[in-house]
């Protein structure tokens, strides 16, 4: 294969351009490796070279990493340290060769390409928006094996390199220059001109490096004993923090740094290589591997339409109910330089809607993401209203109104008459039905479901719910809006509570239903964090609202009967005790800003309801994803998405599913389906009907089918 | 006689005393959602606007050309230039007439005008001994040349330069324009007393017209930054007026023996107002349907000690242009900058001998009538936020002669420095 072209110029530089045959990024398989290798073999052969830059052909690429498909298939510690020691190897060799490397990076720079780069003398970079320099190893549950972990801090230092691998973020080039990882900035249309006049400057030996200068807190922390202690203790329980010790990987990475920062570079490269191997072969590291490409399948869209041709945004948007999912809304469609405007019944309504967007805007300002001065300017594109003034211009309008369908359908009718014929018009309902809604209009087919997820500027998903009418020509241009801005869209086919609601009622439903065993509130709630949920399922529904929640549980209870019945508690906490949650400052829990503790009131109301046994930590648990895992086979079998790969993206994205478990139906796949199926079993003799598996599931234990491909 | 300008709509924010709600809106943004929402209501679709023509007299530092910064925020495309505009307390007159200028050359069709002024946000500034202090450490190159910079410090270089002080007082003549309010209740001999009734009677027609929603079809409602409440209308009529309070002020700008004070005077304001503009023939030739035209104007000039005259020199040049007389003038927006200067005003109007000594005319200007005068309350209850007040004028006159059936009405003002402005109005 030719995956790279050299050309020598009269100077005895070497300019070696890498191209991946047939494809749009350049990536380091094992073949690419091996020709690499043998390239550098006959360049540090051959005594005309007097130097080698390292280019790629791809545009808006440099080298986008090691072959992911390559690690997907790796087969066991001694595959994978094969691997490692491979490329560890030839980019030692790459380091070792008798004349000046350099890098020149335009476009991504990432993992095995970065460890690339840093095995040459100089790393030069285009000052381009393309131009990103990352490690982001950690996000597949594995560190940099390719020299990463020791030529990184012993170029920038260790804090620096802590918070890249750890995070595996991405720098631009200019903030790569200002840290000292790339030494030089080019201009994307002078690159060539001012790369030959720093090759000359390298030549001649007047090239200065910035002279790293170490801040006094720099230098304490990194280089004293105490200092680095200090430094890794405190980064440790900061990563056990935000982990919880779920992804071994963060932690790992500050272990191998903070042991191999003295040592020689040898003795580093097998510490990184054992540590690489253990973390590779592990199941978090697999389970984040799948994601990694459910993620790169769910962006293609299945589902959508093929059509082709670019798409413009909409040139005015309209939202309908101004509450803090329209207000979310209208944050997200006015930061994407799109007019929005917001409609509500009463100016208190709007102002709720302004108030959102506001607090969403004024988040990024304190992360220093935005200046106040632009996010003054993106608040300009939110304007309001009392009335459908001004909607005759709207290319798209949501509602987002109260959870109700005859005011829906009104409201729906009522814009209709306002709106355009080709204006799409979409229902953030969370649970009502798009076919129902769809049938009050004239023209259904420019009519889908779009349902975003709370908070707007923090959840990834999109559902998007074709009714039987949406054409086909919508649905692409709706898809596209919502990828345009930044989402990420599942198209799920219309049933109550469409996909990810539909599956986490089951567990809220089930969660409140052990209380009424014998569980605590609190205790719930920590066993699911414990089980990687980012709250517990009380604090959530507090979050969500207790008249919301119950709503939603209510009519998924229409909709599909007995199994999901509403739990009392949940009733009993709205209806008797008028409970709304944490807008209300009590509901599960009592709040005060940030604090919270057990609502004891609520705790005396189920008092009697509690039948006289106990329920231990497992069984909980069990109760709570297994009733999940049945719910989403039946979803499959019911095509509300069409691969298990987007449901567990989905469930990630819309509720926070645990990745380190790879998704409820990969968890399904590893706990075993036919001891799923015992589990269920057992459970739907010990406390319900409803945990009776599901045809799907026991179809598939027989044939011994799993939901993923099983590795190797 | 030139064509007649036609005025299509015009919307105007609340105004509110500085130091409240609006205070948390620069001038420029709050220009930007007025007009975007102005563009809206009119149903007029902004890409057919040729020019952008804003009044505006603070001038924030950080809104270079705020009129071409309102215009991009309001969402009207790049490729429609902007210009700001100044004539102090006419600059959203100003705006409309440098709009009609350029429609009667036929370089443009439609204009956006209007005029913003955010007094709140009026800065304080460094005094020239503290900047020197500063540009003298920005420009020290070594450490001793820093501390020497540093060393020069002295506790008075922080006392500030008011912005709104320095803004409202005239270099020239060297009074601010409360003091030019004295000189015309001296020259014209009138007593405190008939400032505060002027004042009262402004109150009281103000709070009467909002009380029966005349405001409320030229207001557009502003979500107000941090919390977004609605401010809705004015905030700046007093309801529960009345001449005891108004007797209980002290004067405030001569101590020892005035009768101005802020109670008779207009508050410092904030509030933004907008219009867009074509010729009568471009209106007729689209279908559309104007609030109105504007027939003629005239600008004058005068001693900066009498400014609070202008709108009579002005009035007279203009009455010269269009042969019409104050009797013609079935409304008066007379800006009340202060009571003594609307007074003034009045009794110059009716002056012979003040109309041979300084107009160059034979007879007296003419008798305003009263109740042709301001009917909805002026400035005093109002506020004048001294950028946008001249547009704001044009758009209550044309309501209120369109409310009572009316053709023909004067809007005019006084402007510090020694300027008066007045725009002819007519309806149909």
């Amino acid at each position: 294969m030719d995956a790279f072209h050299l050309n020598k110029d009269t100077d005895g530089l070497v300019h070696l351009t890498f191209d991946l045959p047939n494809e749009k990024v350049n990536k380091f398989s094992e073949t690419v490796m091996e020709e690499f290798e043998a390239h550098l073999k006959l360049l540090q052969g051959d005594a005309t070279v007097k130097g080698l830059v390292i280019e790629s052909a791809k545009n808006g690429i440099f080298i986008a990493g090691a072959d992911i498909e390559e690690i997907k298939k790796i087969e066991g510690p001694e595959h994978a340290r094969h691997k490692i020691e491979r490329g560890q190897s030839i980019f030692n060799l790459l380091e070792k060769c008798p004349f000046p490397t350099i890098a020149l990076i335009h476009g991504a720079c990432m993992g095995g390409g970065l460890e690339c780069a840093l095995a040459c003398n100089y790393r030069f970079a285009v000052d381009d928006p393309k131009t990103k320099l990352a490690l982001p190893e950690v996000q597949l549950g594995f560190l940099p094996g390719w020299g990463g972990t020791q030529r990184m801090p012993r170029l920038i230092g260790l804090q620096a390199s802590m918070e890249l691998i750890t995070t595996g973020k991405a720098l631009d080039a200019r903030k790569a220059y200002k840290q000292g990882l790339v030494d030089a900035l080019l201009t994307p249309n002078r690159k060539q001109l001012e790369f030959s006049d720093l090759w000359k400057s390298i030549l001649n030996g007047t090239f200065k490096r910035k002279p790293k200068r170490n801040s006094w807190s720099q230098t304490l922390l990194e280089k004293t004993l105490i200092g680095r202690k200090l430094l890794f203790s405190i980064a440790k329980k900061k990563a056990l923090e935000k982990t919880k010790g779920h992804y071994p990987a963060v932690t790992t990475i500050l272990e191998v740094l903070e042991n191999t920062h003295h040592a020689s570079l040898q003795e580093g490269l097998e510490v990184e290589r054992e540590k690489f191997v253990q973390l590779a072969t592990s199941t978090v590291s697999r389970n984040l591997v799948q994601l990694f490409f459910s993620n790169e399948a769910v962006k293609k869209l299945p589902g959508c339409p093929n059509f082709e041709g670019p798409v413009a945004p909409p040139r005015y948007s309209g939202v309908l109910g101004a509450g803090v999912m329209g207000g979310g809304i209208a944050w997200l469609l006015s930061s994407k330089k799109i007019p929005v405007r917001l409609r509500d019944l009463n100016l208190e309504g709007l102002q709720k809607g302004y108030q959102t967007a506001d607090q969403y805007y004024s988040q990024l300002v304190k992360r220093r993401r935005m200046k106040p001065t632009q996010k003054a300017m993106a608040m300009q594109y939110i304007s309001s209203d009392l009335t459908l003034n001004g909607f005759n211009k709207m290319d798209l309008v949501v509602e987002a109104i109260v959870e109700n369908i005859d005011i829906k359908k009104k409201a729906l009718t009522q814009l209709e008459s306002e709106v355009r014929e080709d204006c799409l018009i979409a229902s953030n309902t969370s649970a009502l039905s798009i076919e129902d809604m769809a049938s009050v209009l004239q023209h259904p087919e420019r009519f889908f479901g779009m349902h975003f997820f709370n908070p707007v500027n923090r959840m990834p998903l999109v559902e998007i719910i074709p009714s039987s009418k949406t054409s086909p020509e919508v649905l692409y241009k709706a898809c596209q809006w919502v990828k345009q801005m930044g989402k990420t869209v599942v198209i799920v086919k219309n049933c109550a509570g469409f996909l990810v609601n539909r599956i986490l009622l089951t567990y809220m439903n089930e969660a409140a239903r052990t209380l009424l065993d014998g569980a605590e509130i609190s205790n719930v709630d920590r066993l699911m964090l414990d089980f990687g949920m980012p709250m517990g399922p009380f604090a959530l529904a507090d979050e969500v609202g207790l008249d919301v929640g119950l709503h939603v549980a209510q009519t998924l209870e229409q909709a599909y009967g007995n199994r999901m019945q509403v739990a009392l508690p949940l009733s009993l906490a709205h209806d008797q005790l008028k409970l709304l949650g944490k807008k209300q400052g009590k509901g599960f829990y009592l709040w005060k800003g940030k604090e919270s503790k057990v609502n004891t009131q609520l705790v005396d109301a189920l008092k009697p309801k509690v039948a006289s046994k106990t329920i231990d930590d497992t069984t909980i648990v069990e109760r709570c994803i297994m009733i999940m895992i049945n719910e989403a086979a039946m979803c499959l079998a019911e095509e509300i998405v069409t691969s298990p790969e987007q449901l567990d993206m989905a469930m990630i994205m819309g509720t926070g599913f645990p990745a380190f478990r790879g998704g409820l139906l990969k968890y399904a796949d590893q706990y075993g389906l036919t001891a799923c199926i015992r589990t269920l079993t057992q459970l739907s003799q010990d406390y319900g009907e409803r945990f009776a598996p599901a045809p799907h599931l026991i179809a598939m234990a027989e044939k011994q089918q799993t939901f993923y491909p099983p590795l190797n | 006689m030139q064509e007649r300008i036609a005025i299509l709509g015009g919307l105007r924010t609340p105004f509110s005393k500085a130091g409240g709600p609006l205070a948390s809106l620069e001038s420029d943004d709050l220009a930007a959602i007025l007009i975007r929402e102005f563009l809206f209501k009119l149903d007029f679709d902004a890409t057919q606007l040729d020019e952008v023509i804003i009044g505006n007299v603070s001038q924030p530092v950080s809104s270079a050309n705020i009129a071409r910064i309102i215009s991009r925020k309001a969402g009207i495309a790049d490729h429609v230039p902007a210009c700001s505009v100044h004539r102090n307390c006419a600059s959203g007159m100003e705006a409309i007439t440098s709009a009609a200028e350029r429609l009667l050359l036929k370089r443009s069709r439609f204009i956006l005008a209007g005029g913003t002024e955010c007094m709140s946000r009026i800065p304080l500034l460094y005094n020239e001994k503290m900047t020197k202090l500063f540009a003298d450490l920005m420009r020290a190159k070594n450490l001793s040349a820093k501390l020497k910079a540093m060393l020069s410090f002295r506790p008075s270089f922080l006392s500030p330069v008011v912005g709104i002080k320095e803004g409202l007082t005239d270099p020239v003549c060297d009074l601010n324009m409360g003091q030019t309010a004295e000189v015309l209740a001296r020259e014209f001999s009138i007593s405190r007393e008939e400032q505060d009734q002027l004042a009262l009677t402004s109150h009281q027609k103000a709070s009467a017209a909002q009380a029966r929603g005349f405001y409320r079809s030229e207001t557009q409602s502003i979500a107000v930054p941090p919390k977004y409440t609605f401010l809705e209308a004015d905030d700046g009529i007093r309801h529960q007026q009345n001449m005891k309070d108004l007797s209980k002020l002290k004067p405030y700008f001569d101590r020892d023996c005035g009768t101005v004070t802020v109670g008779n005077a207009c508050p410092i304001t904030d509030g933004a107002a907008a219009m867009v503009l074509c010729l009568e023939s471009t209106a007729k030739e689209q279908g559309l349907q104007p609030l109105g035209y504007l027939k003629d104007w005239a600008y004058a000039g005068l001693e900066g000690e009498r400014m609070g005259l202008g709108p009579i020199y002005a009035t007279s040049k203009l009455m010269r242009q269009t042969g019409q007389q104050v009797k013609d003038f079935e409304r008066i927006e007379l800006n009340e900058a202060f009571a003594a200067q609307v007074i003034a005003n009045q009794r110059a109007f009716a002056s012979k001998r003040f109309a041979e000594t300084y107009l160059g005319r034979n007879e007296a200007l003419g008798e305003i009538d009263p109740a042709a005068l301001n009917p909805n309350g002026g400035a005093i209850a109002l506020g004048h936020p001294v950028g946008a007040t001249g547009a704001r004028l044009v758009i209550t006159l044309l309501n209120e002669l369109k409310s009572q059936h009316l053709q023909s009405g004067l809007a005019t003002l006084c402007i510090g420095g020694g300027q008066g402005a007045a725009l002819a109005l007519e309806v149909n």
